[in-house]
């Protein structure tokens, strides 16, 4: 048990005094309190239930020899009140003292925080959210070019191909979600000004080539597209040197083929495998000026469904009869199957409107 | 998984579930929500039979006895535990989001929730089945005295006595504490809504007049005293006269509170004689030299430090914001949640 039985003399303030100066502290203003009653130190002591040197203490402000810092504010408040005394100048100015806390609080005060609007945090959410960002927008931009179920084919270097014949015996067949094999010599003609060069300069995007992996799907509605450009005006020259974009649709077998391109001339070389593939009707659009073009194939297939650029020639492979939509007819040139046909009397106000074949 | 995600975007709170008032604490922030533990419910008129929250805390406050046939105001909490299970949950989930509103996620915070010290193993599974329910993500419990003795600031991690008295408004907590632990603990239950009842008995019996809780509370707030003081305040009451059955006006001094009190009051004192009775010696000492801690929503009631300290003859030292001292002792625990070596917090 502890014991304090006399009252011992005040030694000096081991603390500060407040900041705030000339400010009394509050053990000074509750002993000139109780000095103006004509009240003793053992008569505030018998009142507070406390110890005269504990009251001798909190006047002196010696706070080393009084518990922590929550009884001496209660003391304070107990002495002000006791005086008739508005308690909370007392604890204000107490306020100042900087005490000790209590170990455990002191430890909860020290410990560190992590709270959700600490930087870290804030600067990984940014992050994490600026990525999920991009990974959505990467995989917009991705699937973009699917929609209409039409790619187009990377061509290989001219000079692989004349070394390397026998790799140029398939051509690449891409779908949105495949990439299949297709026998060239399967395809109907294609007259060879249409065909003969195959440098394609306008390319949507390559990385359909990389994205699209070499899986098997049965039954798969497949179009290529053999891109050139600036094809001249449809003369059907033979030695006019040609740019044009051939797709072709067929509901083939599964098959499951390497990644290659050819080069059109080439493939008419290669010799006809015996794979069942259905007879495939053949279109050729030539515009003079830029043209809406909506093409189905027999089996309602889009072909094709956007604006065909004048000075390029479209080339379509697939099953008949094809439905077509011209946009700005007058600017178009039709040939089905190696014939010129005339689509002007489906022209209505620059649209035309027809089916081609059986 | 999503509640982790959810929960790094939540704070932590530390949640004094009273009986009269609910008060959040969040770190950093102190305390940011005190409001009254009252839910209005409203009965859906003519199909069906669901039931909907028509109000919570305050203003569901101003509603009690003031409300038509179909809405409700209650108190889902009686004695300090829950009462209404569901009405709980409702009014946590109620006041979880108001502390986070703002928030994309919907909040799964870390809980801590004070609990009395004298409630049942059931009744701590239910208060915690209801904070769960409400969208916490982990729920801790610790003992109304270890809190309140925190949040007042007492030295509880030292091998000294230091003795807390709580009076909440359910409950009444008595606890000697000392090394974490708490060494002796005493819950009755007797609170702020036993005097007001004690206030509302006495006006019946004297006056033959009725009034509500809420009168009752402002009585107790303006006039309501625990000692005789030499000043004698009075207030103008209005209440239904039972003769009569017309209201009439009444003044009322803070004398006959005294006196209508005596009867809950005895009650605390009671409880704290039989603590220091109960407290080892070693301990008993120590608070007899340093006194005990007033705490909680019924250490505001004048002069009941004195009262008690006449009694007892030891000294009561009011803590600093009484009403705030659990809530704000609970969240200081909560920081220590994730730390070794330190049993603050109460098995289920």
């Amino acid at each position: 048990m502890r014991s304090k039985t006399t009252v011992t003399v005040p030694q000096a303030n081991s603390h500060t005094t407040p900041g705030s100066g000339g400010g009394k502290g509050p053990g000074k203003q509750l002993r000139e309190a109780r000095q103006l009653r004509d009240l003793t130190i053992d008569d505030i002591a018998m009142r507070l239930r406390l110890d005269s040197a504990t009251v001798c203490n909190l006047e002196e402000e010696n706070y080393d020899n009084l518990p922590e810092p929550a009884f001496i504010r209660g003391y304070l408040r107990a002495y002000a009140r006791s005086l008739g005394l508005d308690p909370e100048p007392v604890l204000s100015s107490f306020g100042d003292y900087d005490l000790t806390p209590p170990s455990l609080i002191r430890d909860i005060a020290n410990s560190p925080q992590i709270r959700s609007s600490h930087i870290a945090v804030r600067v990984t959410t940014y992050l994490i959210t600026f990525c999920l960002i991009a990974l959505m927008f990467s995989w917009w931009q991705n699937r973009m070019p699917l929609s209409d179920g039409v790619v187009e084919q990377k061509p290989p270097a001219p000079q692989n191909r004349a070394s390397n014949p026998e790799s140029l015996s398939h051509q690449e067949v891409r779908t949105a979600t495949d990439v299949r094999v297709f026998p060239s010599s399967n395809r109907p003609h294609i007259p060879e000004n249409v065909v003969t060069d195959m440098h394609a300069s306008h390319r949507p995007s390559n990385d359909i080539d990389r994205k699209n992996s070499m899986t098997r799907q049965p039954e798969t509605d497949v179009a290529t597209l053999l891109g050139v450009e600036n094809f001249p005006e449809p003369g059907f020259s033979p030695l006019a040197p040609a740019e044009s974009m051939l797709f072709t649709t067929s509901s083939l077998p599964e098959q499951t083929g390497t990644l290659t391109t050819r080069h059109p001339k080439v493939t008419s070389d290669v010799p006809m495998t015996p794979q069942a593939v259905p007879e495939m009707d053949h279109l050729m659009l030539y515009l003079s000026e830029d043209c809406w073009l909506e093409i189905y194939d027999g089996y309602g297939k889009k072909l094709y469904y956007q604006t065909g650029f004048g000075g390029k020639t479209y080339e379509f492979l697939g099953s008949g009869p094809f439905h077509i939509m011209l946009g700005y007819a007058r600017g178009a040139k039709v040939v089905y199957n190696g014939e010129l046909f005339d689509h002007t009397p489906y022209i209505q106000r620059e649209l035309a409107e027809f089916s081609l074949g059986n | 998984m999503i509640r982790r995600l959810r929960g790094v975007f939540s704070d932590d709170l530390s949640i004094d579930l009273g009986t009269a008032n609910t008060l959040i604490y969040v770190r950093g922030k102190g305390i940011v929500l005190n409001e009254p533990s009252v839910v209005a419910i409203r009965s859906e008129r003519g199909s069906g039979s669901g039931q909907s929250i028509a109000a919570v805390g305050e203003k569901a406050k101003q509603m009690l006895g003031r409300t038509p046939a179909h809405i409700i105001a209650i108190r889902p909490l009686k004695d300090g535990v829950i009462a209404e299970f569901t009405v709980t949950e409702k009014m946590l989930q109620y006041f979880i989001h108001k502390v986070h509103e703002n928030r994309f996620l919907r909040p799964s915070p870390r809980v801590l929730v004070c609990v009395p010290c004298g409630s049942t193993q059931v009744e701590r599974r239910a208060i915690r089945e209801s904070v769960l329910g409400a969208g916490a993500r982990e729920v801790y419990l610790i003992e109304e005295p270890m809190a309140a003795a925190i949040g007042a600031g007492l030295p509880v991690s030292e091998a000294s006595g230091s003795m807390v008295l709580d009076i909440g408004g359910g409950t009444t907590e008595v606890a000697v504490i000392s090394l974490n632990g708490i060494v002796y603990s005493e819950s009755v239950r007797i609170g702020g809504d036993r005097f007001d009842e004690a206030i509302i008995s006495y006006v019946r019996r004297n006056y033959g007049t009725l009034i509500g809780e809420a009168t009752a509370e402002r009585i107790k707030h303006e006039v309501g005293s625990a000692y005789p003081g030499n000043e004698v305040k009075e207030i103008e009451v209005r209440g239904r006269n039972l003769a009569e059955g017309i209201p009439r006006n009444f003044m009322l001094n803070s004398n006959e509170i005294l006196e209508a009190l005596q009867e809950p009051l005895s009650g605390i004192i009671t409880a704290v004689k039989t603590a220091l009775e109960q407290t080892p010696p070693e301990l008993g000492s120590d608070v007899s030299e340093r006194g005990m801690i007033l705490t909680g929503g019924g250490a505001l009631l004048r002069d009941l430090d004195r009262l008690i300290m006449e009694e007892t003859s030891i000294p009561v030292l009011l803590a600093d914001e009484p009403l705030t001292c659990v809530a704000r002792g609970g969240g200081l625990a909560l920081e220590m949640v994730d730390q070794k070596g330190i049993d603050i917090f109460a098995p289920e």
